[in-house]
């Protein structure tokens, strides 16, 4: 499976750029394969790579999870602050306790905007953001990229550690090989299987059908809220995905 | 003794049809149970939001009163606006109506800095506005998904065979949602001539 999929992974990699002439909608981005993701192509490498230094650094010293995201355009009717959260609701910031920060630029309509996730509001509220907002905006009206965003995501940073009481030392590069998930063992899966046809046959015919409901309905809840990260891989590894944050609309945005 | 298995036939479907029923109902009730939940958890999501912005008015209000004391209209407007908001207490449609007329009382707020240059560099309205538009953002979002939860709700209710048993339960079509400002359905009148 992963064998097929890497390929078909670089192959729309470098198709993307030719994609983005056209506004973006969260639905046809790309899942995040680091903190930053430079839709626009507007960061430097090395910009990027500090960036991502950074984050991660924030994610594993101070566990809270910054995202950088430029895009070229909105999408018709949208506007900066539907879209952020919209992408927070799809990618999910962020770790348990809501703890991420989304940092969006689009270069037309020359707009930006600081998402924070709910378990940052309290110390990064709106006045806060707007603050932080404003410290970026002589780069990013020259624009100059890296040197405005970098100065967003280092206050940041330098925020979320604070309150986490911790300085953030530079992350080393151990270029570990990230294992894919442990696979669940063949008998085992078999073993839940049969488990659960039991309960249905005696529940039919102990006429609870009510309880069956009950039960296919927690089965499928459970299942729908996949997709966490593995802090197993966290060692040195860098991005493990994002981790089920979420937002409701706080922070900052505005022009540039 | 072919009559008793054609009685005991016809109880075995009787029973059968009574369990499904009995099953159907008491998933539907469930679901509407916790369907109904969502809807008055995701209420008060948005009621804290609003809870902030009405919390931020005075703050906001006394930091401009300094620069634009004949503003009145604006600022009796938002105060009044406010004041039928505290009225309108926990009382679901009322509150929500009060809310929108206090959101259309309160946008020039945050455009008084076109006419008042002198706001633009007082550091503690900064701040405010920026408070007050991201409150503003959360409450949008907030309604929005109180939207979407109330539709999943009402749809599930009116579905057959829910709307049924949703009868029977007492659970009922909801008309709360919150709507866009009705004078945005006319369109605006520009006039170039002022």
């Amino acid at each position: 499976m992963n064998r097929l999929l890497r390929p078909l992974l670089v192959l729309l990699l470098v198709l993307l750029p030719a994609g983005v002439l056209s506004a973006e909608k969260v639905a046809d981005l790309p899942k995040p394969t680091s903190y930053v993701s430079d839709f626009a192509g507007v960061l430097s490498p090395s910009t990027k790579q500090q960036l991502e230094d950074l984050c991660t650094a924030v994610d594993q010293q101070a566990h809270a999870q910054i995202a950088v995201v430029t895009i070229k355009t909105l999408d018709d009717d949208q506007t900066i602050e539907e879209f952020s959260t919209e992408l927070e609701d799809k990618w999910k910031v962020g770790n348990k306790s809501d703890q991420g920060v989304l940092l969006v630029v689009v270069l037309n309509p020359r707009k930006d905007r600081i998402e924070v996730g709910y378990g940052l509001e309290g110390i990064l509220n709106d006045a806060k953001v707007g603050g932080i907002r404003d410290a970026m905006k002589p780069a990013l009206g020259q624009n100059d990229y890296d040197r405005g965003i970098t100065v967003g995501a280092q206050q940041l940073a330098t925020i979320i550690a604070a309150d986490a009481g911790v300085t953030l030392s530079p992350i080393q590069h151990h270029y570990r090989r990230v294992d894919a998930a442990p696979q669940r063992s063949g008998a085992g899966q078999i073993v839940v299987v049969i488990v659960f046809i039991l309960i249905v046959v005696i529940l039919a015919s102990t006429g609870n059908i009510g309880w069956l409901f009950v039960i296919l309905n927690m089965f499928m809840g459970g299942g729908g809220g996949g997709g966490g990260r593995n802090d197993r891989d966290g060692g040195g590894g860098g991005f493990g995905g994002f981790g089920g944050g979420s937002s409701g609309g706080g922070g900052a945005s505005g022009d540039y | 003794m072919k009559g008793l298995w054609v009685g005991l036939g016809v109880v075995g479907v009787i029973v059968l049809v009574l369990l499904f029923t009995g099953g159907s109902y008491i998933s539907a009730k469930n679901a509407m149970v916790q369907k109904n939940e969502d809807v008055d958890r995701a209420y008060s999501q948005v009621n804290i939001q609003q809870q902030r912005r009405l919390d931020l008015i005075p703050n906001l209000v006394a930091s401009v009163k300094g620069y634009v004391n004949e503003e009145t209209t604006v600022l009796t407007n938002i105060a009044n606006a406010r004041a039928g908001v505290v009225a309108a207490g926990s009382d679901r449609s009322a509150s929500i109506k009060a809310n929108s007329n206090l959101d259309v009382a309160i946008s020039p707020l945050l455009r008084l800095q076109e006419n008042y240059p002198n706001l633009k560099s007082d550091a503690q309205f900064i701040r405010l506005t920026d408070e007050l538009a991201g409150t503003e953002n959360r409450i949008a979002v907030e309604r929005g998904r109180y939207n979407k939860t109330l539709e999943d709700y009402n749809v599930f209710v009116r579905q057959f065979p829910n709307s049924f048993w949703a009868n029977i339960a007492g659970f009922h079509y909801r008309d709360e949602y919150f709507k866009g400002d009705p004078s945005n359905a006319t369109a605006p009148k520009v006039d170039f001539g002022k």
